[in-house]
């Protein structure tokens, strides 16, 4: 499988990843290699199978219940934000008007 | 001897007697820190103030009678586990200076118990890897030669553990990494069942393989720290309701009478690796063990599908990693994307933004069923496998890694830095629980693995305390 140049830029873009033309040309080989191999996979018979995307064996569901925060957890948290306000943080704009 | 050199069941036992200090025990490992970590680079934070006040904190329980397992014990921590108040990087610079605001729930448990947390521990970043190469700190060094790798990705913990930093560490294991850098630095590595201790804390990378794992100098004393993180919490959705049992291996038995090893066939491993686990099995046998082989004809493809859902996974989990609510940040653009993508540029390494590459390829529009489902169904397959074997032996054994520490300089291809894990791969599949011991130790580190039947840990280290007492040069330590 070798990936075209196009290809790699679309799955940086959808990674929001930026590359660089050094890097688009050397992930181009190494995830091409790494696709290669894993061909392989398709040399078993496994329609019959189940796939087993996690081992949790119980309901993950709970209750939705608000907990507070142990101490000063809350106020460490907000700080881990370079750019707050009010005690709120401070985002880009997401929608350009 | 020096305390740091003690194990975690001797000095507990001069501690009860009084016969040390928690405080003593900890400046030694401090000590042993600030002379050796210079040629080891195993740590990436030491907290000497907090080490200390803990270390006060039990002696004053040890004098008012306590008597608690861990009550006293310094450990060293992997830095993609949360540590409060404490840098927490997971060898990323994208949270360079990131401080963890809580503890992981492994954390809050030790530290309950008395247990002294020293500092953090270098690993490959975000845990992508196999040798500590890709931290963006720069590469742990091997205490038995330091112009080799740890292995990885708990490769601090490991080093730190065998060179005597600390009297136990902790990792994260999710394709084999407290295992593989085990097996390179000649400790004991062990990846508990999935669901057994809790994930919460843990800078995810792979959610439905990874569980924190244990370093230590032996099968006894890592069983002493898994009967503290062990147990449901209520914030790991995928942590099991257990019953609280004794993992403790009896000492005074060497018999392995009655019990049946499965052994896959072709193991693909170097000579002396080959040779470490063949003396292991004779050894065994002198023992009373009986070895049967074992046909596993998929795990041949466990590598290939591992790296299907683990990108996949991570590409997902660093999707968080937007420099807005912690890490880096870019102040510089006024647009989102712009300023998510240039934080991501400069704060990921090259490993990283691969893997992540490779599973947003692997989740896109039209190729989800020929690589995602595909490698979710042999891992059914591979789980199968392991089911139908475990009905003929009580363990499979393997070596643990292809070889011994490769040098820091080795020219190694993503795809083969992948292949170190193949025999690893299955039991974090399956969430068994698998642990690595020694085979032997000079001139460099070979590992034996065994893996158990989902949360028989307490058979599996039972036999595991038996057999590294039968490893070659069992007793050498290394000299940095």
């Amino acid at each position: 499988m070798n990936l075209s140049k196009k290809e790699i830029v679309h799955i940086a873009q959808l990674a929001r990843l930026h590359l660089t033309e050094k890097e688009i040309v050397q992930y181009r080989r190494e995830i091409s290699g790494i696709i290669s191999y894993l061909e392989h996979l398709a040399e078993i018979n496994i329609s019959k199978k189940e796939a087993t995307p996690s081992l949790a064996s119980h309901s993950a569901l709970r209750r939705d219940e608000a907990k507070m925060w142990i101490g000063d957890e809350r106020a460490q948290t907000v700080k881990s934000a370079k750019v707050t306000k009010n005690n709120y943080i401070s985002v880009p704009r997401i929608f350009e008007s | 001897m020096k305390l740091n050199e003690l194990t975690i069941k001797v000095a507990r036992k001069q501690l009860v007697n009084k016969e040390i200090s928690s405080l003593a025990l900890t400046q030694d490992c401090l000590l042993a820190i600030k002379k050796l970590d210079k040629k080891l680079h195993a740590c990436l934070l030491i907290d000497e103030v907090g080490a200390r006040r803990a270390a006060r904190e039990a002696d004053k329980r040890i004098a008012q009678g306590e008597k608690g397992s861990l009550l006293g014990i310094p450990f060293l921590v992997k830095d993609n586990i949360m540590t409060k108040g404490l840098r927490t990087t997971a060898a990323s610079k994208i949270l360079e200076d990131y401080v963890a605001p809580y503890d992981a729930t492994v954390i809050t448990r030790l530290k309950k118990a008395g247990a002294v947390l020293l500092g953090k521990t270098n690993l490959d970043e975000f845990a992508h890897g196999a040798s500590t190469k890709y931290s963006a700190f720069g590469v742990t060094h091997n205490p038995w030669d330091t112009s080799r790798v740890a292995g990885g990705s708990s490769g601090g913990s490991a080093a730190a553990v065998a060179a005597h930093l600390c009297l136990f560490a902790l990792g994260t294991d999710t394709g084999g990494s407290v295992r593989h850098p085990a097996s390179f630095c000649g400790v004991v590595g062990l990846k508990p069942s999935y669901g057994l201790s809790s994930r919460f804390g843990l800078i995810a990378m792979t959610s439905s393989t990874d569980v924190p794992g244990i370093l230590a100098k032996n099968s006894t004393d890592a069983a002493t720290v898994l009967e503290v993180i062990a147990g449901r919490d209520e914030r790991d959705a995928t942590s099991l309701e257990t019953k609280k049992i004794s993992y403790l291996p009896q000492e005074a038995t060497s018999s392995l009478q009655g019990l049946v090893i499965g052994v896959p066939k072709d193991s693909n491993a170097s000579k002396e690796v080959e040779a470490s686990f063949e003396h292991m099995k004779q050894e065994m046998k002198k023992h009373g063990a009986k070895f049967i082989s074992i046909s596993l004809p998929s795990i041949k493809y466990a590598v290939a599908a591992y790296y299907i859902i683990t990108p996949s996974e991570v590409s997902s989990n660093l999707a968080r990693f937007d420099g807005l609510r912690f890490g880096k940040r870019n102040t510089g653009s006024k647009k989102f994307n712009e300023a998510y993508e240039a934080v991501r540029e400069a704060g990921f390494g090259g490993e990283v933004k691969r893997r992540i590459m490779l599973g947003t390829y692997c989740l896109s529009a039209g190729y989800y069923d020929a690589y995602y489902l595909r490698a979710q169904k042999v891992r059914t397959l591979i789980i199968d496998e392991f089911n139908a074997a475990f009905k003929k032996c009580d363990l499979i054994m393997t070596p643990t890694t292809p070889t011994s520490a490769f040098k820091k300089g080795a020219k190694k291809t993503p795809l083969s830095m992948y292949l170190e894990d193949q025999f690893l791969i299955p039991a974090s599949f399956g969430g068994m629980p698998a642990i690595s011991i020694p085979g032997s130790k000079k001139p460099l580190p070979t590992g034996i693995q065994f893996i158990a039947p989902f949360l028989e840990e307490k058979k599996l280290l039972q036999v595991a305390s038996i057999c590294e007492g039968l490893a070659i040069d069992r007793n050498a330590h290394p000299n940095v």
